[in-house]
């Protein structure tokens, strides 16, 4: 792994997952079981009248959920639901301080059921007490938490383990910055406030209108627009920029916001296998000559939506094939850089750095300042007219609330620390650090004999776990060992493709990730996930 | 063999009973998954991109589709296609352009600043037209906002203005207050800006659990779910809980986020007219008549969507009549957004639900509520009766699950606004009181063609709209404008030509015609422009001559056409410029379009508890004053 290849590669890599046959096999068995058991126990309970709570609903209502999807939570996720929602009570950088939580017994779960039942909790305020946090190993108290309510399965016992923090996602460690924020978010915090409290037709802030042109500037791109949400950008973006006559040629494996936004857009989805360019042209090919359903008449505009990191895989958009093929076919190019923006490319400008694309031929280039800059919200970077028409029409312009004055000025720092334009050389060391442990990592992972998959300069590392068994176990050890890692199963990801997927972050040293990787090492011994042991 | 000991030999027996039944059991157990294991193996392998591509039909459904043309042409055939094929531009021509002429293709861009020119000269606001630049159509920018709902805009290029701020929504007086801002300090010092990570990847942190611990404290019930975006909130919930086959019955003026929720939901809507629970329950006996009582009819769920207050029209909901027919007719949830009645209605601010007495859990069901009107922050947070609403969320509401927590200090800013209402419960009265004042003063002495709309006087949401007389005579006075500047220019060009025969003129002639209509605008104005007006101006007349004095605009009767909601939009643009000048920094909120209504363009002012009564009426009568110059320039000139 020379490092420099590794600043612009031409054609990204990327690593499959090949099950292995018993892992496959184990997890339709386990799946099987499961769902089995659960129907069983489902018709006792319907024959005992035991499960009384979940049928409290107003007399004369259709219940509130469709049976099958309170059945997954209920039998399948409900069993291993403490692998998730772990709260933390800590900034989200390199190591954070994860808050203990334990299953109720069962008996103490039914007498709280029962007495909320009588006591028609369900319409009182919380009724359990708070719980005081203590730090492990201390009794020094440091804060407090409410009691999970009384329908929860899990507990707070009140013990927090400070944890090494591979799950959040902190590429260039903004999501904890010394002395907690720059000074000029404070200022800023001084002269605006917390928030405007109007949409952007009169909301629109100084600060909001410096942050649209820093980041159209940083990315190359004439204008953009900024939305106060990441989710959002892409939701209430792409209805005004493709309606109805339109036709979104959509990757695979795209984010449930691109989906939202294509179907509220009104224009037809066609989607292409992920990361091909071949498909994608035979997709454009067949759609072009077909037209429209049913009256064959032309599409108006053809969007080709693709991401620039895939968030569960890790991979990076081959888009250097990808821009050639819309290009060919006149279709319009709307790359979603929310993982990629900031960790890819050697000056941190994204996926069109690292591919070697020019910005220009990227019609839309959207992103989203969640998790290399550590704030919240997206923006749309474009041509001047598409933006100033998103600006008048778009819904994320005329009915959402701007961003937070304090948060854009963060963003600001972060980004002008990224770019050098504050004349330090933190932005290019904070970069190049990232860089290696993200090779680093994923090189030793390998040696070790998991199965990684994505391409190599990637921040994002999936490891393939396949088994259901072991997303639970997974996490379960790295958190006993100090090590906090997020776990993906059915229906994030497909039925035997469950993963453990790990963010490398700048913020991490050498030793950080050298006590990971041995965490990782005796777990995988432990649950013998080496798929790739020789 | 050895005497086993009588326990032992009894424990055994017994077991030799259990144990046949336990074998059954067990067999049956691996003969049922034998079958599943068989029943997944027959399954078609999965492999990412090999499956059955989404796009393309299902087999069963291909064998009835039309022959797909892509498949009998040859390569070259569908080469020609590609080539011949050309999409439509990425920017759309400027709405208002293609409203002026849908038929003829977009007119040029000189024909709308002609238009707006004309507006301008119209009412009489000539010393604005020198601003007349199209930044006008992108709001404003906002350098500071001050304690006492004070805030600092920029006029044209670099002046700023000190005004009284109507456009943001703080009902409470919650912006600027020290309380809020030194907590939120703290937070930002500890937890930094960002949470970096969905509620379920470690995203969820302490200070989110205490917001919700707070939340549900004050709306009294055992659990509150936080979203990150207020518009976000609305569109995810009813997203998770409406699917196909259920019915939601909608009121005309909800806004965009549960628009869009309803229309991602695919579920079928019901509209009703805006605030009216008799139309409601007509729509419900129609519907309950044409559904069978089948059972799969019974386990369809059915909504009641309302606001309590409406963002689009700043009417108070009619909650106690909606929560009657609710108990009328069965099967039926009440689903209330609480954005803007929150912490404004009921005796200790817990919105329209404590205001007409309801319960939640035995009238209401699910209450939403955008947090950034009445507490200042950003984001979202939703309270249910039933056990499973919050729950429910947890897992299947997209935007909770798919999206970044709220930043911390924002959610702080949430729990310590709520504690400040439980402890000032004034702050409510307040902002009622306040309202009330600024509404009777203006509809003491605005112009007769102004209207002020809302039906409760405490709703502190205040929309101005033109009365149907009002936009008529505007309507009139433009086109009078936009005929004579199209006559001077006719003849300028028909001398263009005549002169172009022996020399060259220079074209810029025209250039000094007071707007800058280039030779072939004229031709292209031609009459395109005229008889558009003219057509909306005997509509708008028939509307005048039809509605009383003091008509209210009720907007299932508005069918405005395109030039008059232009110029209408225009004079509110202009009203809010002339306004800033004068210390007023109203808003003007963007063009509220549903699939079946269209609002008209209105100027808005939100009341809030931290204005002062005095500065309210003297406010009062600047806009009126503001209003009334414009509205008689328009007169004076007929």
């Amino acid at each position: 792994y020379s490092m420099a290849a590794q600043y612009v590669s031409e054609v990204p890599d990327e690593m499959y997952a090949e099950v292995p046959l018993v892992a496959a096999l184990i997890t339709y068995a386990m799946y099987a079981v499961v769902i089995v058991l659960g129907y069983l126990r489902d018709a006792l309970s319907k024959i005992l009248k035991r499960r009384r709570y979940a049928m409290i609903k107003p007399q004369g209502c259709a219940p509130l959920l469709s049976d099958f999807e309170d059945f997954y939570t209920r039998r399948l996720y409900r069993r291993i639901e403490d692998c998730w929602s772990r709260p933390i009570c800590s900034a989200p950088g390199a190591y954070i301080d994860v808050i203990e939580r334990r299953f109720r017994t069962p008996k103490e779960r039914e007498l709280l059921l029962q007495k909320g039942i009588l006591e028609r909790w369900a319409t009182k305020p919380p009724q359990l007490k708070p719980v005081e946090l203590i730090r492990e190993g201390t009794n020094e108290v440091i804060g407090w938490i409410p009691q999970a309510p009384f329908t929860a399965a899990l507990t707070y016992t009140g013990r927090v383990k400070r944890c090494l923090n591979l799950s959040s996602y902190n590429y260039l460690g903004y999501g904890e910055v010394p002395g907690g924020v720059d000074a000029s978010v404070l200022e800023t915090l001084d002269r605006y406030g917390v928030a405007t409290g109007a949409a952007r037709e009169s909301g629109c802030t100084a600060v909001l209108r410096e942050l649209e042109q820093t980041v159209a500037r940083f990315v190359g791109k004439p204008d953009a627009i900024v939305i106060g949400m990441g989710f959002a950008t892409n939701s209430m973006i792409i209805p005004a920029i493709i309606g109805k006559g339109g036709l979104i040629i959509s990757d695979e494996l795209n984010h449930a916001s691109i989906v939202a936004g294509a179907r509220s857009s009104g224009a037809r989805i066609r989607v292409f296998r992920h990361n091909d360019a071949k498909d994608l042209e035979r997709v454009l090919r067949s759609a072009i000559a077909e037209g429209q359903p049913r009256s064959h008449r032309q599409w108006r505009r053809i969007l080709v939506v693709v991401e620039g990191i895939y968030s569960m895989e890790g991979a990076i958009c081959n888009l250097r094939e990808i821009a050639r093929v819309t290009r060919k076919y006149k279709a319009f190019l709307f790359v979603d850089e929310a993982h990629s923006i900031g960790a890819l490319g050697e000056r941190g400008r994204g996926v069109c750095e690292f591919t070697g694309v020019d910005p220009r031929d990227v019609d839309i280039l959207m992103g989203t300042f969640t998790k290399s800059f550590g704030a919240v919200g997206g923006y749309v970077a474009a041509s001047r007219e598409l933006v100033a028409h998103l600006r008048r029409t778009a819904p994320g312009a005329l009915y959402a609330s701007t961003m937070s004055p304090a948060c854009a000025k963060h963003i600001l720092f972060a980004m002008r620390q990224i770019s050098g334009e504050d004349g330090t050389d933190i932005g290019r060391r904070k970069l190049t650090q990232l860089r290696e442990n993200s090779l680093y990592f994923r090189r030793r992972l390998l040696e070790m004999g998991l199965q990684t998959i994505g391409s190599t300069g990637s921040p994002v590392i999936p490891i393939m776990l396949y088994v259901p068994s072991v997303i639970a176990e997974f996490s379960r050890e790295c958190l006993k060992r100090g090590l906090a890692v997020v776990v993906v199963g059915f229906p994030a990801t497909p039925l035997i493709l469950s993963r453990s997927r790990i963010c490398i972050s700048a913020a991490h040293s050498r030793e950080d990730l050298d006590f990971a990787l041995n965490v990782i090492e005796q777990v995988a011994d432990l649950l013998k996930i080496r798929y790739l042991r020789k | 063999m050895m005497e086993l000991p009588t326990w032992l030999s009894s424990v055994l027996s017994e077991l030799r009973g259990k144990v046949t039944s336990f074998l059954l059991f067990h067999v049956a157990l691996e003969i049922s998954l034998a079958l599943l294991l068989a029943y997944f193996f027959l399954q078609k392998a999965y492999a990412p991109g090999q499956r059955r591509e989404r796009g393309t039909p299902s087999r069963a459904a291909a064998r009835f589709a039309l022959k797909s043309r892509a498949d009998d042409l040859t390569e070259e055939e569908i080469d020609a296609l590609c080539d011949e094929w050309t999409p439509e531009a990425l920017v759309p021509p400027s709405t208002e352009s293609a409203i002026l002429s849908p038929r003829n293709g977009a007119s040029t861009e000189a024909t709308l600043s002609l238009v707006r020119t004309s507006v301008s000269i119209a009412l009489g606001s000539g010393e604005l037209a020198d601003t007349e630049t199209s930044d006008l159509l992108e709001a404003p920018t906002v350098h500071a906002y001050e304690p006492g709902g004070y805030c600092v805009v920029q006029i044209g290029d670099h002046g700023l203005k000190r005004c009284l701020n109507f456009a943001s929504a703080n009902y409470l007086g919650f912006q600027r207050e020290p309380r809020i801002e030194e907590a939120c300090r703290r937070i930002l010092l500890k937890y930094g800006c960002g949470a970096c990570g969905p509620r379920g990847f470690y995203g969820t942190m302490d200070v989110h659990l205490r917001c919700e611990y707070e939340i549900a404290k004050f709306m009294g019930t055992h659990e509150a779910i936080l979203y990150s975006f207020g518009s976000a909130t609305s569109t995810s919930i009813v997203n998770a809980f409406a699917k196909k086959g259920d019915i939601i019955f909608a009121d005309e003026c909800l806004h965009y986020a549960l628009q869009n929720g309803m229309q991602l939901s695919r579920a079928m809507i019901v509209w009703f007219h805006h605030n009216d629970p008799a139309d409601l329950e007509r729509k419900i006996v129609a519907i309950e008549s044409t559904q069978p009582k089948s059972r799969s009819n019974l386990l369809h769920r059915q909504f009641i969507i309302v606001e309590g207050i409406y963002q689009n029209t700043g009417m108070v909901a009619r909650l106690d009549e909606f929560a009657a027919v609710r108990r009328r007719h069965s099967n039926l949830r009440l689903f209330v957004d609480e954005s803007h009645s929150m912490g404004v209605l009921g005796a200790t601010g817990r919105g329209a639900c404590e205001h007409f007495g309801l319960q939640l859990g035995r009238d209401v069901d699910i209450v939403v509520v955008d947090v950034a009107f009445s507490l200042a922050s950003v984001g979202g947070f939703c309270v249910g009766a039933e056990l499973s609403v919050v729950d429910h969320q947890r897992l299947s509401s997209a935007g909770y699950c798919f999206s970044a927590s709220q930043p911390p200090f924002l959610a702080e800013a949430v729990s310590v606004g709520i504690q400040l209402l439980c402890e000032e419960p004034n702050r409510s009265e307040r902002v009622r009181s306040n309202a009330a004042l600024l509404r009777r003063t203006l509809r003491e002495h605005l112009p007769a063609n102004v209207l002020v709309e809302g039906n409760v006087d405490e709703s502190p949401l205040i929309y101005l709209r033109l009365s149907s007389r009002g936009v008529q005579s505007l309507l009139a006075r433009v086109l009078q404008l936009v005929q004579a500047t199209e006559k001077q220019l006719r003849n300028r060009a028909d001398q263009l030509r005549s002169t172009e025969m022996n020399e060259d003129g220079d074209a810029d002639s025209l250039s000094d015609s007071g707007s800058s209509i280039s030779a072939e605008a004229t031709e292209e104005l031609g009459s395109m422009v005229t008889d558009a007006a003219i057509r909306q101006i005997n509509h708008a007349s028939a509307v005048a001559a039809a509605a009383t004095a003091h008509e209210m605009v009720i907007p299932g009767m508005y069918q405005a056409g395109a030039f008059e909601e232009l110029v209408t939009e225009r004079f509110w643009v202009l009203a809010r410029e002339r306004l800033i000048r004068h210390g007023i920094w109203a808003s003007v909120p963007g063009q509220v379009l549903t699939e079946h209504l269209r609002l008209p363009p209105a100027l808005v002012l939100h009341v809030s508890a931290s204005h002062e009564p005095s500065e309210l009426v003297q406010s009062g009568h600047t806009i009126s004053r503001v209003l009334d110059s414009m509205l008689s320039a328009v007169k004076s000139e007929q």
